[in-house]
């Protein structure tokens, strides 16, 4: 229902958690208030984040598309848009002196394909209602008929592989999961731990329409032979906690989920396990070890968890996107899903866009995308007129490609390749401004403070990759501390427990990789960008 | 529920263990239990590969780094931890190549500036020739971190008394809230293993393990009067043995427990 030839007019607030800190709650407070108890013909909406984070808090009404809406704009866009039709053009979205009336006229929404996110910012997180009108749960209906087998190999074909940063098949990952240990318990964990900083994807749909990850969840169980999901979130995120808790609550109440799921015979349960804020918890073993109760800190791997995982049974762990996928696929089929992608990466990817852009948000595109058309098209490019310097995908564990790598399409291969990774979807853009230097101190210091300490090389090698990158932003290295600084990290990725210590030099390794030039630069005590104080630019 | 001097060998692999697969180390083929790792099957055929957080008592952790080797499965080669790595037919190890050598000397040195006064890691330092990765000084304090001390005290004492606390380089084996735990009985079991010497147990009159802030009076010899073993242990291995009927010689030192025995045994030969 949008526009004004409804009789029904939906004035949706997006009220993710970014929208709520840009002041999306006062707007929609100030709407509520003046709308009053009885306002025919009009519904107020709070949804989840509808990714436009530079231009929070949004309003829409239909296809009309406010931008950083304060309380002072309610009364006047009830009186002139929602009640005479007219646009207030000083809330639309402004693209180099291009007013855009629709959302559709919006580039950063012009080049995505919307398909995990469809719902998400557009309805009401919590209503059940809105959810089972969308074709909510059908999937569910749908796969509760087919053999587990069937929909795995739905799955296998779809070509999905795992959002959270391997890209593992998961259709083969759930096949060696029902195949493993006849007659054993099994569980499903979906990883809402998502820690990256610069990355916000998993929150926004867990927020914005828990209900899907939910309904992927349960197909994921009934797939495996499963009778117990969970979904481990970080306490940091409790809108998500809060929307997941409702959420369960709902669905609980309507039998699609517990004893005997929609007459199906299935049962199934999900529980909600809260992470105490550790990064490494992401990391599959540390995550499972969390749920036992015991330290989150990673296991050795090799044995997979599909074979002895969560208390040692056969345990599929899945990334928020990945589960929120398979609704998709089970609804729409396995072909329809793999119509977009390359040959190797199919479906859609969802990214954070952040840092020196213009469009900062959340995006979802079809993979193999290039990264130019990713910043550029979406993202608006460099604000202020800078140049591009890099871009850092993968999160901390991810690395820094320089401007030649931009034609570079999004898929798993072609990342790695680079040297970084497609990880959870981070996207952070870096203008001219920026010592790459510093950048690789920024991530490496991340990780030395969330690493777990296990083992020693990724605690005390990533302490010596900082002493040295001290002395580069210092002014004071030389030649011998830029072939120190690169062994280290290649022995560190060689000798380190888990994948975060086997990833945490990539910051360091692809910087030297990229941009040599600036290390080198930084001995004779120059720092490009300008960013070390006490060095010349 | 292991008990004190009875705890069974921890079995941490699912794998039934009664069959023989065939792998190679160092080009020598050799028949190895299924279901044991890398490091046991080396060590069952006299292999020599260092290590530091690994006791065949004890689950393996793969915390140190030291054991490193070099697996080719399926013609994929990875450098991993061989206290870690399940044999399986086929399977092809080196112990001593060349980048294993080298993985081993930088992890030993990151370990060498944590405890670079421990006779065992200044042992393998010179061994592979190495320097201390960072130079801390009086902040090294001579732990590792392999966590032995916690693992033995909850896998065989049944204890848990200790864990570790913080994170990354802060990381340390500590007690709750750094204060005298009630649950540790002074067993000493983590001083006997700990590799550096970190874990230090002084008995006087009491038994004092500073590490964990603890002090526990010593139970007297029956005989003579010496003290030798904390009361609260001896009380406790009393518990768990008194369906064995040695009760009377739990109360006596190891001096007056030798004599004892030797004159039970004189009076059997006397016979």
């Amino acid at each position: 229902m949008r526009g004004k030839s409804t009789t029904v007019q939906t004035i949706s607030v997006a009220g993710g958690t970014c929208g709520m800190a840009a002041g999306a709650g006062e707007v929609w407070n100030k709407f509520a208030r003046v709308l009053g108890e009885n306002s025919p013909g009009i519904r107020l909406e709070l949804t989840g984040c509808k990714g436009f984070c530079a231009m929070e808090p949004v309003v829409t009404i239909g296809d009309i598309f406010y931008c950083r809406v304060r309380p002072s704009d309610v009364e006047e866009i009830l009186e002139k848009t929602v009640h005479n039709g007219e646009l207030l053009e000083r809330l639309l979205f402004q693209d180099d002196g291009k007013t855009c009336e629709t959302r559709r006229e919006i580039p950063f929404y012009q080049y995505q394909d919307r398909r995990v996110l469809s719902l998400t910012g557009e309805v009401d997180p919590v209503n059940l209602q809105d959810y089972l009108t969308r074709k909510g749960f059908e999937s569910l209906k749908k796969a509760l008929k087919m053999k587990g087998e069937d929909i795995i190999q739905e799955v296998k074909d779809s070509g999905l592989r795992g959002r959270g940063g391997g890209g593992f098949p998961t259709g083969r990952k759930w096949e060696s999961c029902r195949n493993s240990q006849a007659d054993s318990v099994r569980y499903i964990i979906c990883n809402g731990d998502e820690g990256d900083p610069g990355c916000f994807q998993d929150r926004s749909l867990m927020e914005g329409n828990p209900y899907l990850v939910l309904e992927g969840l349960i197909i994921g169980g009934y797939a495996i032979g499963a009778e117990q999901g969970y979904i481990y979130v970080r306490s940091e995120y409790p809108l998500a906690v809060k929307n997941l808790e409702i959420a369960l609550a709902r669905i609980r109440a309507e039998g699609f989920l517990g004893r005997n799921i929609l007459d199906s015979g299935f049962d199934f349960d999900i529980e909600i396990v809260r992470g105490a804020g550790a990064f490494v918890c992401g990391e599959s073993s540390a995550l499972m070890a969390s749920i036992e109760g015991k330290i989150g800190e990673p296991r050795v791997k090799h044995i997979h968890a599909t074979n002895r995982g969560l208390w040692d049974k056969p345990t599929v762990l899945n990334n928020v996107k990945t589960l929120a996928s398979i609704p998709l696929i089970i609804g729409k089929g396995a072909a329809w899903f793999s119509s977009i992608g390359t040959e190797n990466s199919k479906g859609t990817m969802i990214f954070s866009l952040t840092g020196n852009i213009k469009n900062t948000g959340l995006v979802e595109v079809p993979m193999g995308i290039t990264l130019r058309d990713l910043i550029y098209k979406i993202g608006g490019g460099i604000p202020g007129g800078k140049k591009f310097k890099a871009i850092q995908t993968g999160g901390p564990s991810g690395g820094c490609l320089p401007e030649s790598s931009l034609d570079l399409p999004v898929d798993y291969e072609a990342l790695l390749e680079a040297g970084s990774m497609m990880g959870s979807g981070g996207m952070v853009v870096m203008d001219e401004d920026t010592c790459m230097v510093r950048v690789a101190q920024y991530f490496l210091n991340f990780t030395r403070e969330e690493s777990c300490g296990k083992c020693p090389p990724c605690s005390e090698g990533s302490l010596l990759m900082l002493k040295i990158l001290d002395k580069f932003i210092a002014g004071n290295a030389d030649e011998d501390d830029l072939d120190q600084l690169g062994a280290i990290g290649r022995m560190v990725a060689k000798t380190s427990l888990c994948g975060l210590g086997k990833s945490a030099p990539n910051p360091v390794l692809t910087t030297l990789r990229y941009f040599k030039d600036e290390y080198q630069s930084h001995i004779k005590g120059i720092c490009p960008a300008g960013a070390c104080p006490g060095l010349n630019q | 529920m292991n008990y004190i001097g009875l705890g069974s060998k921890h079995k941490s692999r699912g794998v039934a263990a009664n069959f023989i697969v065939k792998i190679v180390i160092n080009n020598q083929e050799l028949s190895v239990e299924a279901g044991s790792t890398v490091l046991e099957a080396a060590r069952a055929h006299g292999i020599d590969i260092p290590h530091l957080c690994y006791h065949p008592a004890l689950t393996p952790y793969g915390a140190c780094r030291v054991c490193l080797v070099e697996v080719e499965k399926n013609g994929r080669k990875q450098i991993t931890t061989s206290c870690t790595y399940p044999v399986g037919e086929g399977l092809v190890v080196r112990t001593n190549t060349e980048e294993v050598r080298a993985a081993r000397k930088f992890t030993i040195g990151l370990l060498l500036s944590r405890a670079p006064e421990a006779e065992t890691i200044k042992k393998l330092a010179d061994e592979y020739g190495v320097e201390p990765g960072l130079e801390r000084g009086e902040d090294a304090d001579g732990c590792i971190r392999c966590g032995l001390c916690i693992r033995v005290c909850r896998e065989l004492m049944g204890h848990e008394a200790i864990g570790f606390i913080n994170r990354g380089a802060e990381r340390i084996p500590e007690t709750p809230f750094l204060e005298d735990n009630p649950d540790c009985v002074a067993c000493g079991a983590c001083a006997y293993l700990c590799p550096t010497g970190y874990i230090k147990v002084i008995d006087d009159t009491t038994r004092k393990i500073s590490s964990w802030h603890k002090e526990e009076g010593l139970a007297e010899c029956r005989e003579c009067g010496r003290r030798f073993a904390p009361a609260r242990l001896l009380h406790k291995v009393k518990e768990n043995l008194r369906d064995l009927e040695i009760s009377d010689i739990l109360d006596l030192c190891p001096e007056c427990r030798r004599e004892k025995e030797i004159k039970t045994l004189n009076v059997v030969e006397d016979r």
